[in-house]
């Protein structure tokens, strides 16, 4: 392996990583470094090192060795820590206090693999995740149970049928070949009208092998912001929180993927906006950790919900979907029509998801609605009753 | 195998070596490279070298080239708008007069041994269908083709952005390699070689029906049990990383393999020849550094159980020092004995499992940990009892 496609040399590791700074701080410059050079692969001595390369399970390898060191600057101060407590001599008890760090390890690794997986982000932004909440056991639960269940989700929305792009012909890619007179190269024409070649020319024409240009075009295609308005009152605690949370998560991977504008709308009887870009891990973050306790006040996240589209169509965002997630009741009809009204007059259009208690029949949130979604309590488990709302996340394309 | 043509083989392996050496004394960093083009003339694959405009990817290839005597070689620069008629040769006019369609295809790549495609990924899809059938199957027009290797280069960008029609282009190189913009002491040295580059002079040669014997030699060295189980093993790992290698492609890796270790003089596959999957079964960048890992922890596990076992046995004699003395003596032969069998599994299991020569090393230390403690114990036993293990046993 050449130097440049390794995962970090120590240094780098030491001005990427505050992990590798603790790392020295607990069991010295040279240790660590040594154990970063078993870690990725690089020549190694002494006993500690020969410990992590004599013990280090194959299946790490790959990624300890990735170029964002953070899986590796994870584990090199995991070793440094196990190292600090139990003081081993000999070679023996260095490899069982390395083993200790292992199983450390092995906690996060999976923890990261279920972020990746269920929240699709890529390994480096997981890992990252990872180390933040690394010493929060809580948060670590709540996080892994909203990314699993988040990654069904998003398996269940994504099979949501879109528009198939308009593929017009309007530029002239490349060469392709074909049988389309209209777009024949200059030879072919010129073959076609030659006295000798032209039977040539013809045959490759019927047989559909001519030269020719080969025209494509691309259609500007609508990607209005996605608001999601989530309850945040105190009835949403544990289970209901953690469905919430992986809808709201599975939504904002589907709209990014198609690099649409996310903004989430906590509310309870009060409310707060977290804004999302695509890639904005952190603030993703915010939105799956945020809760806000107290009362239910739907219409407040609602009308909130539609200052979002506002303030976004302000910036050029136009053509939003809203998402209602909410396990209270219809609350003030009239408010609600209202706000639903505004909704429909703004062209924004209404996905509403009930948690347990029901929308009646003739409420506006359920009556006029794109979807209507009701999850009841057998329900929070699964992720297939999600698959209608993929549509409010899906990417907008004229004619929808 | 006649003792004249092993000679023969040998000499043509030397001046391979030779010709491996010059360009390495050349080209700055560039080993992998020159490895990967070794092994696809050998084997008579197609490679592609892929990495940043200005790596000297073309003037490589154009110099590994010239040790190849006697052999018509084809070049192009591919685009956008290159039509098969710059591949291939254009229509032949006389020809269509007396009645039949062909092409002119005299210095064109149906009548060429080697290729060379620089910008292959720019190639447009008209041009693409007859390439894929010349570089998968050696056919032209119905016809077979001499074309003994395909050589190209591209860009990262045409890799990441490549069609669905490309991807299949791309897949028909089963040994691809990076090539990386020289930065450092590489850069001071790459700076020294560029000056003198442009005279380079072949001074080994070999002939396309020499690399065509060597392959039917290479065909003939041994693929163990082990080397399949290691294989299959590498390939499983790589799935669990998502990087996904097809049943062609690991099936044509095997005489890659082979002629790694005909490289070496050997006529049997062992796990160094194993640096060279990292050629054919990355897809993506990304890749590069899970294929890399997997192959240089090949052995890993094998080494970690035989130290795991010879730990154990060893955990047991540094109990004995907790003991009172009758209790020592009552349990050391036990863990004697237990050295003893430790010692027999581990050779067993490297003997089934295999290992590199690094891995051996390691096993090698500590054994002789074990070893000593072995000695240690034996001597004091007798000492206590006037008893040999090795006699009461």
């Amino acid at each position: 392996m050449t130097e440049e496609t390794r995962a970090q040399n120590w240094q780098e590791a030491v001005d990427a990583h505050s992990m590798a700074e603790d790392a020295v701080t607990m069991i010295g410059d040279e240790p660590a470094t040594e154990v970063w050079n078993a870690l990725t692969g690089r020549p190694y001595k002494g006993d500690l090192a020969d410990a992590v390369a004599l013990t280090m399970p194959q299946e790490y390898v790959p990624l300890l060795r990735r170029a964002s060191g953070i899986p590796a600057a994870f584990a090199v101060r995991e070793i440094a820590k196990w190292y600090l407590k139990l003081s081993p001599t000999g070679d023996l008890l260095m490899r069982d206090t390395v083993n200790a760090a292992w199983v450390e390890f092995e906690n996060r690794r999976t923890l990261g693999a279920n972020i990746q997986y269920g929240l699709g982000w890529d390994l480096s932004s997981a890992w990252e995740t990872v180390v933040e909440i690394a010493d929060d056991p809580i948060k670590s639960r709540q996080i892994e149970a909203i990314a699993m269940l988040a990654g069904r989700m998003y398996t269940a929305m994504r099979g949501v049928k879109q528009l198939e792009e308009d593929a017009s012909p309007q530029e002239v890619k490349d060469i392709t070949t074909g049988g389309d007179i209209e777009r024949l190269v200059a030879s072919e024409h010129a073959q076609l009208g030659h006295k000798l070649l032209s039977n040539i020319a013809a045959m490759r024409l019927l047989k559909k092998q001519s030269t020719q240009f080969r025209m494509a075009g691309v259609v500007e295609v609508g990607c209005g912001p996605l608001v999601i308005v989530v309850d945040e009152s105190g009835s949403m605690h544990d289970a209901r929180n953690v469905w919430a949370k992986a809808c709201v998560s599975a939504l904002i991977r589907i709209a990014h993927e198609t690099k649409r504008m996310v903004r989430v709308v906590h509310f309870s009887t009060a409310t707060k906006v977290t804004p999302c870009k695509p890639g904005d891990r952190v603030r993703v973050l915010d939105a799956l950790f945020s809760f806000i306790g107290g009362g239910t006040d739907i219409g407040k996240g609602i009308f909130n919900g539609i200052r979002q589209v506002g303030d976004l169509e302000k910036e050029g965002w136009t053509g939003a979907d809203i998402v209602l997630v909410t396990d209270g009741g219809d609350g003030d009809i009239d408010r609600m029509q209202r706000a639903v009204d505004n909704m429909t007059n703004a062209g924004i259009r209404l996905w509403s998801v009930a948690i347990e208690s029901a929308f009646g029949g003739e409420s506006p949130l359920r009556k006029q609605a794109e979807k209507y979604v009701h999850v009841d309590g057998a329900d929070l488990d699964s992720a297939d009753v999600v698959k209608d709302l993929g549509g409010a996340a899906a990417p907008m394309h004229e004619g929808r | 195998m006649t003792k004249e043509q092993t000679i023969d083989l040998d000499d043509i392996r030397s001046r391979i070596q030779a010709a491996v050496d010059q360009l390495d004394a050349t080209f700055v960093a560039r080993t992998d490279s020159i490895r990967l083009i070794e092994l696809a003339l050998i084997t008579g694959q197609n490679f592609l070298l892929i990495g940043d405009p200005g790596t000297a990817k073309t003037k490589l290839i154009e110099c590994f080239y010239s040790h190849i005597k006697d052999a018509s070689t084809f070049s192009v620069m591919c685009g956008s708008f290159t039509t098969l008629d710059e591949l291939c040769g254009p229509t032949d006019i006389k020809a269509f007069q007396s009645g039949s369609w062909a092409r002119v295809t005299t210095g064109m790549l149906p009548e060429a041994d080697f290729a060379f495609l620089d910008e292959v990924m720019k190639t447009n899809d008209g041009a693409i269908n007859s390439l894929l059938q010349i570089a998968n199957e050696r056919r032209f027009m119905g016809k077979q083709i001499p074309l003994w290797t395909m050589g190209a280069a591209t860009n990262w960008p045409e890799v990441v952005q490549r069609s669905d029609k490309v991807e299949a282009m791309y897949d028909r190189f089963l040994l691809r390699a990076e090539v990386k913009t020289c930065k450092g002491d590489d850069h001071t040295k790459m700076l020294r070689a560029a000056r003198t580059i442009d005279g380079y002079k072949p001074q080994d040669f070999f002939t396309k029906a020499e690399l065509a014997a060597a392959r039917e030699v290479v065909k003939q060295v041994n693929i163990s049990e082990t080397v399949e189980a290691r294989l299959t093993d590498v390939v499983s790992r790589l799935d669990r990383e998502s990087v996904v290698v097809s049943n062609r492609r690991s099936a044509r890796m095997q005489l890659v393999l082979q002629a790694s270790a005909w490289l070496r003089g050997s006529d049997e596959v062992a796990l160094e020849d194993f640096d060279a999957v990292r050629f054919g079964f990355w897809v993506n960048q990304p890749d590069i550094i899970a294929v890399d890992s997997i192959v240089e922890s090949l052995d890993q596990k094998t080494v970690q159980d035989c130290v795991k076992d010879i730990d154990n046995v060893r955990r047991d004699y540094q109990g004995l020092a907790g003991l009172d003395r009758d209790s020592r003596v009552k349990r050391a032969p036990a863990v004697l004995k237990n050295m003893k069998a430790t010692a027999q599994a581990v050779k067993r299991r490297l003997k089934e499992e295999g290992a590199t020569a690094t891995g051996k090393e390691k096993i090698r230390a500590e054994m002789a940990k074990m070893r000593g403690e072995f000695e240690q114990l034996n001597a004091e036993i007798r000492r206590e009892m006037g008893l040999d293990i090795n006699e009461s046993k």
